[in-house]
């Protein structure tokens, strides 16, 4: 404290006020360690935006691959390029399902 | 705080910042005697529901943690985010008032127990801003710019609201003042 009036009287102020004891912990720190949202680190947090980000691209450059390769104009798709049209949508499929490394 | 505790509280609080839950339960078991005891006061005595503004400047703590740059002590940033839960608890409060300060005369006399039953009568007649700015200043031991900084008050107002309360004080307990 900066006060140039400080006397006897702030003292016993100060006495008074502080000399009350500090509450016990009593579990106190433990409840709110419970109650404690989970918080990604800043670097994890940063991770988990790039991987998101990637996600949705290689999702979008799936879907337009499956695409081009459905809409070929033949009656019938050959074997190589239905087997890459079903690559990539399981492709699709599998990053589009959210995993512990998208929630962010 | 020394120096010493200063440099830990600072590397306590870093890794805080970056998730780390352990040193956060640190801070928490350093600073919740102080938060609690001083809310219970702010409350009156109602310890339960200061305890649960405590904790909630606690998970609001470590939600800002990152954002936390420690240009204010650890302590008086939480007692910042605790008083604004109070505020946001009872919008009105606190607020400073306009009662012209009432200056009385210094003078040495030895606090005794009945002093202190007088002095926790006399505290229960002060307005809200004259207790919170006291209790900061005098039961917290902040500075006034930190209790200012609390308060988000002008540094002048957190002064004046300290004298005010000093004078009111001192004018309940004028009987305990000794005769020149």
């Amino acid at each position: 404290m900066t006060d140039p009036l400080h006397d006897s009287f702030d003292d016993g102020l100060c006495q008074h006020l502080q000399s009350e004891p500090e509450p016990d912990d009593g579990g106190f720190s433990l409840r709110v360690m419970a109650a404690l949202p989970n918080r990604l680190a800043p670097r994890r947090r940063r991770w988990a935006r790039g991987i998101k980000f990637a996600q949705w691209t290689a999702s979008t450059l799936a879907a337009c691959g499956a695409s081009a390769l459905s809409a070929t104009g033949a009656a019938t798709l050959d074997t190589p390029h239905a087997l890459a049209a079903v690559a990539l949508l399981g492709l699709l499929i599998f990053w589009s399902v959210p995993n512990r490394w998208s929630r962010g | 705080m020394t120096p010493a505790d200063a440099g830990q509280e600072a590397r306590l609080v870093t890794r805080a910042a970056a998730g780390d839950r352990n040193a956060f339960a640190a801070l928490v078991q350093a600073h919740q005697g102080y938060l609690r005891k001083l809310l219970g006061r702010v409350c009156r005595g109602d310890q339960a529901r200061a305890d649960d503004l405590a904790q909630e400047a606690f998970v609001r703590a470590w939600r800002a943690m990152p954002k936390f740059r420690g240009e204010a002590r650890f302590r008086t940033w939480l007692t910042r985010l605790a008083y604004s839960s109070l505020a946001a608890e009872r919008p009105t409060l606190p607020r400073a008032d306009d009662a012209p300060p009432e200056l009385g005369a210094h003078s040495d006399f030895a606090p005794g127990a009945d002093w202190r039953i007088d002095l926790d009568r006399a505290l229960a007649t002060l307005s809200e801003p004259q207790r919170h700015a006291l209790l900061l200043c005098y039961g917290a031991d902040l500075s006034h710019a930190e209790a200012a900084l609390v308060l988000g008050w002008p540094l002048g107002t957190v002064k004046t609201q300290v004298l005010r309360a000093k004078a009111r004080l001192r004018s309940q307990l004028q009987a305990w003042e000794p005769t020149p």
